[in-house]
């Protein structure tokens, strides 16, 4: 077996602690929507690749540690199924959460006429997302479906183990394109998530 | 946003909406349309056999992009 480098080691540990802090700012945007340097931080690949700030898992702080976006691209490819782009949609999801925390709490509201044309647009945004994960969904179901079937007709053991490795892959794969909390398939190592972000 | 000329109307077109292709090498492929059809019932749930449809055309051998698929107009 070979020996991990150190500096590997240290590089895929960075970019999973910036993954998660990528994940903690999508789930709870509330936190960070007062946060200016992150916001400009998120907008550029660059900067948030270079991001050095410590946040809160349960109990335990974390800290990620600043990389150059040429490493945070080869260590993406090498260690995400999605690869960079699927990190560069966790950033832009993550950003568009906080931008939408700030101008909830700035703006929208049920009293005023412009208050509730920003309410009305939020929802339609929310809508338009929902029906693009409707969408995804409906073709992961239905990709489901054919490989069930492929499963069953399959000729021998062998096959059959090689169809459902595919098939789960691809299922994953496609899950993996909704923004979260539709992008994972299981969260077994995770507390069940907080809907009422989402509502 | 949304594209819908009266509440009532049961279809509302997306944009920027990415479904996978296929795996290549162990990666994800992806194909981005826009302008896709979301047909929905009157009271606003997703018609989920006509959206199967849709989805259908826009996997269609040989039609990548929006080619093959000519809006339609309910």
């Amino acid at each position: 077996m070979k020996k991990v480098d150190a500096r590997v080691e240290r590089n895929t540990l960075a970019l999973n602690t910036l993954m998660e802090f990528l994940h903690q700012v999508h789930n709870s945007p509330d936190s960070f929507k007062d946060h200016i340097e992150l916001i400009q931080a998120l907008k550029s690949q660059v900067a948030t690749a270079g991001l050095e700030i410590s946040f809160q898992v349960g109990e335990a702080a974390k800290m990620t540690s600043p990389m150059s976006l040429n490493t945070l691209k080869r260590y993406a490819e090498r260690n995400i199924p999605t690869g960079f782009d699927g990190f560069n949609r966790l950033r832009v999801s993550a950003l568009e959460a906080v931008e939408a925390a700030k101008r909830r709490a700035e703006r929208s509201n049920k009293r005023t006429k412009v208050g509730l044309t920003l309410r009305a647009e939020e929802l339609e945004y929310k809508l338009s997302a929902l029906q693009k994960t409707n969408m995804v969904l409906l073709q992961a179901l239905n990709r489901a479906l054919d490989d069930i079937k492929s499963v069953r007709d399959a000729s021998s053991t062998g096959v059959r183990a090689l169809r459902a490795t595919e098939a789960i892959k691809a299922l994953s794969a496609i899950t993996s394109l909704n923004a979260p909390p539709f992008n994972r398939l299981t969260n077994s190592d995770e507390k069940v998530i907080n809907l009422d972000e989402y509502r | 946003m949304m594209n819908k000329a009266t509440s009532h109307q049961l279809y509302s077109l997306i944009d920027e909406l990415t479904l996978f292709s296929h795996m290549a090498l162990g990666r994800i492929e992806t194909n981005t349309f826009n302008g896709i059809p979301f047909v929905t019932w009157p009271d606003g749930s997703p018609c989920i056999p006509a959206n199967l449809y849709i989805l259908s055309l826009l996997e269609r051998a040989g039609r990548g992009g929006n080619r093959g698929l000519v809006y339609p107009r309910f």
